[in-house]
Parts: structure tokens; sequence; C-alpha cells
């Protein structure tokens, strides 16, 4: 089964350069007409192989199987837990591509990601953070530091979604948390066009640029949710943030949080570190519960970890000044002595606290990649 | 075997806000200012590449200018 305008490899949703059409097993595009939304291509026989060397022709995806996206399942995908959103809208619009992400063609992604119905809020919630300007998404696009946007999901949705927020919450094996995270990937691959080489200049890439998605372990915290404390009153809630991969830190000695938090603090005043130049950077520290339950128990607040963490993720002013010949400082650093320690970030509000993971004695810290800000946001189809 | 239809993953592009300025057909006898992104060594490459082009193309290289810090909000 043909379209009649197949040929047109040039018509409007066709493939972004004439030599796609040649490309094998591409069948060119065909409009179905009067729908804008709905470009689609034919496969001749509808295997895994078959659908993987289209997209790998045509640069897409990120080199694993991939679940077809055929109208059935996209429509599944659009009509399940998204109330009466309208497929067409436009969430965002997302650079260095400028594409246009509807709701629907979120959907496509999710889908080519293995998602199931039901999850395409999630998503949708967490390109729309990414569309918001403090995330600078530009910039984390097109850098050639590693940033990859981790997703951070919170409340009723961890359960109801079955996301894991437990043991190996940044690991494989639970569905929802490997394809979200992986949804937002080809999201910013195929839609902003931030593939390697073209809109994302990356040197090296990181592994979390295949899939980086959490949950916050809400009922092992001593503390409230996340997004309460950043003023997000929702039953759910998504939080953004654009840094490395997680930084672990260990600790199976400490009884107090200080000796514990010491090493947080040592993670986090590295050198190498995107943030050190960049005094409004971002760190994320990521308590596992058995740590956070120790420093809770000694009557610590969540607002005492990032002021002790403040405090002590510190370098001299001189070692940072050799470092680096370009800064983005507060003026008051730059009247520290050489002699005084300098803090690796602008203020304790820039170091987010939450607890995620399961047991053991194990805690990391997320640098960001520096000129960028998370977003939460409530979770909403 | 009837073979499937799929969607493409990729979508409408938008257009942009702010379109860059047409270039000029002849740079000579022009003014040339380079920007400076804050990239260290940008200076003494953007400096080196203003040099060149006066020499090439006769046109008049006014210097390396920088632009202010960002993403510093708090």
């Amino acid at each position: 089964m043909k379209d009649p305008n197949a040929s047109d490899c040039n018509a409007p949703g066709a493939a972004p350069n004439a030599s796609d059409c040649n490309a094998p097993g591409a069948a060119p595009i065909a409009r179905r007409s009067g729908e804008e939304r709905s470009p689609e291509l034919e496969l001749a026989k509808g295997t895994p192989e078959e659908l993987m060397e289209l997209f790998e022709s045509r640069g897409w995806g990120d080199g694993l199987p991939l679940v077809p996206p055929t109208e059935e399942r996209v429509e599944r995908m659009l009509t399940t837990g998204t109330g009466d959103a309208s497929p067409d809208a436009i969430v965002a619009s997302l650079p260095p591509r400028l594409g246009e992400a509807t709701r629907h063609r979120i959907a496509v992604n999710a889908v080519l990601a293995g998602c199931q119905p039901g999850l395409l809020p999630v998503v949708v919630t967490a390109v729309r953070a990414l569309a918001r300007p403090e995330i600078n998404l530009r910039g984390v696009n097109a850098t050639t530091h590693p940033v990859a946007p981790l997703v951070i999901v919170h409340g009723a949705a961890v359960t109801n979604l079955g996301f894991n927020s437990g043991l190996g919450t940044f690991g494989p094996g639970h569905r929802a948390n490997a394809t979200v995270g992986r949804a937002v990937r080809f999201v910013l691959m195929h839609i902003a066009g931030a593939r390697a080489g073209s809109g994302d200049a990356s040197t090296q890439g990181q592994p979390s640029k295949y899939s980086y998605c959490i949950a916050e372990n809400t009922a092992a915290s001593p503390w409230e949710s996340y997004p309460r404390s950043v003023g997000v009153d929702a039953a759910s809630a998504v939080t953004v943030t654009c840094g490395e991969n997680p930084h672990n830190f260990h600790d199976m000695e400490s009884e107090y949080p200080a000796g514990i938090l010491e090493k947080g603090a040592s993670v986090m005043s590295t050198l190498g570190s995107n943030n050190a130049p960049v005094s409004s950077a971002e760190f994320f520290a990521i308590l596992g519960p058995e740590h956070a339950a120790t420093i809770a128990a000694a009557g610590w607040t969540r607002r005492d970890v990032q002021s002790f963490l403040f405090e002590r993720a510190r370098l001299p002013a001189r070692v940072l000044r050799g470092a680096f010949q370009v800064t983005q400082w507060r003026p008051w650093l730059h009247a520290l002595g050489d002699d005084d320690l300098m803090p690796v970030t602008g203020h304790p509000d820039h170091i987010r606290v939450l607890v995620a993971g399961g047991a053991g004695k194990h805690s990391c810290i997320i640098p960001s990649w520096g000129m960028t800000r998370s977003v939460t946001l409530p979770l909403e189809p | 075997m009837t073979g499937i239809r799929i969607h493409s993953p990729e979508g409408s592009v938008g257009s942009a806000a702010v379109h860059r300025a047409a270039s000029p057909d002849v740079l000579a006898g022009l003014r040339l200012v380079a920007l400076d992104n804050g990239k260290p060594g940008a200076e003494r490459l953007l400096g080196r590449v203003g040099e060149r082009l006066a020499e090439r193309v006769g046109l008049s290289f006014e210097g390396v200018r920088r632009k202010g810090q960002r993403g510093d909000t708090l």
C-alpha cells in the first residue's frame, strides 16, 4: 500500500534532504490530506530490522531497538491519561531547530521510546519545563559540555505510573524510568534537533544522554516533598535539571551529619566541574534514605544540609582564580582574598536537596552545566 | 505481507523570532568589530581573524569588544 503522493520527496514534511529518499527501507514520506500533524512513512514489512534500518538512515533513534509508532499506538498514547488536551497544540518550540513539540509529536517519540500509555503527561510536563527560559535549552543542547536533562518525578505519579524511587532509581530495570528518560532524549534529538554533530556539540557525550529519569522517594524522606520545598503544591510534579552524570559519594562510617556531608562537599568542590566558574550554578544533592535518616535524626533540616554544603564545599580563592580565565562570579566573590575559602556556588539555595534510592550508604551530587537552572512544574496533561 | 505506516518523530519547524542580518556582498571599505563571546582564547583568535581579513579584503578592523556577563542573576 503506497500513498499516491509518495514520490514527492520535497513535499512539506518530507525527509530533511533528498538523499533520504534513496535510503534503504525509506518509502518516501506521505502526508495524509488535511492532516498537518500526521506525516507518515511506510514500512514494507514492518519488521524491527526494517524500522531500525529506516531510522538509522535518517539519523533517528539512539541506536537501540525502537517501538514502531503506528497510528494505533500513537492514538492510545494520546488518549490515555491526557484528558481533553488537544494533540495539535504546540507545547513548546524547542531550540536549536525550533521544532514545534505538539502533544502528538511528543507522543510519537514516547511510543518510539517504549513508553506505556499513561506516561505521556510526564513527558509533556518535562518538555514544558525544558522550554522555560531558565533552563537555557539552546545552550544545554548546543554546548560542548556533556549535560543531559534529568527528569525527577514526584508525588502520587511515582506509584500510580510505576516509577522506581527506591533501590537503583538511576539504574535499569524499570520501564517508566527508562522510557520516560529516553522519550525526553528523543524529543530533544528529533524535534529540537540536538543530534551529535548537528545541534549537540558535546565533546564526549555521557551515558545519561540515553535516558535520565528518577523519582523522589518521598516515603523515605524525613523532609517535606521537594516540590513543596520550592513552592509547588501539587499531587504530582516533575523537576528537570540539566547536569552531569551522578557523582557518587559513600559514607559507611559516620553516625552524624557532618561526616556524611563532608564527603558530599568534597565531591562538589572539584576544579573539573563546569559549575566552579559560575556562581549561579546549581548542584543537586540526592541523598540515599539512610544518609538522610542519619542527618535528620540529628535534627537537621533540608535547609541545614544546604547551609552546611555551602559552607564546606569551598576551595581557596587563589586556586579557583588560577584555574579559570573566564568566570561568572557575583561581585562579593571577587572581593575575597586569595587565602579565603570561596564557595563553589553563590548561594545555599543553589544546592537542591532531595531523597531517592534504597538501602545502603550512598548518595550523589549532580553538578549542572552551569548556565542553567532547574524547573519544577505540576504534572499536567 | 502488508506493510505498516508509522509516524515521523520530527514534526514542523517554527520561525525564528530574530533573523540574521544579510551579509554584505563586498567587505572592502567596511568597518569590522568582532564580538568576544567570553571563551578563553576568543579575543586572541578573533583579533587574528580580524587582522587577516583587513589584509585580505581591505576592510578596517576596529578591534574586539566584549559582551556583558549573563546567567548570574542571584
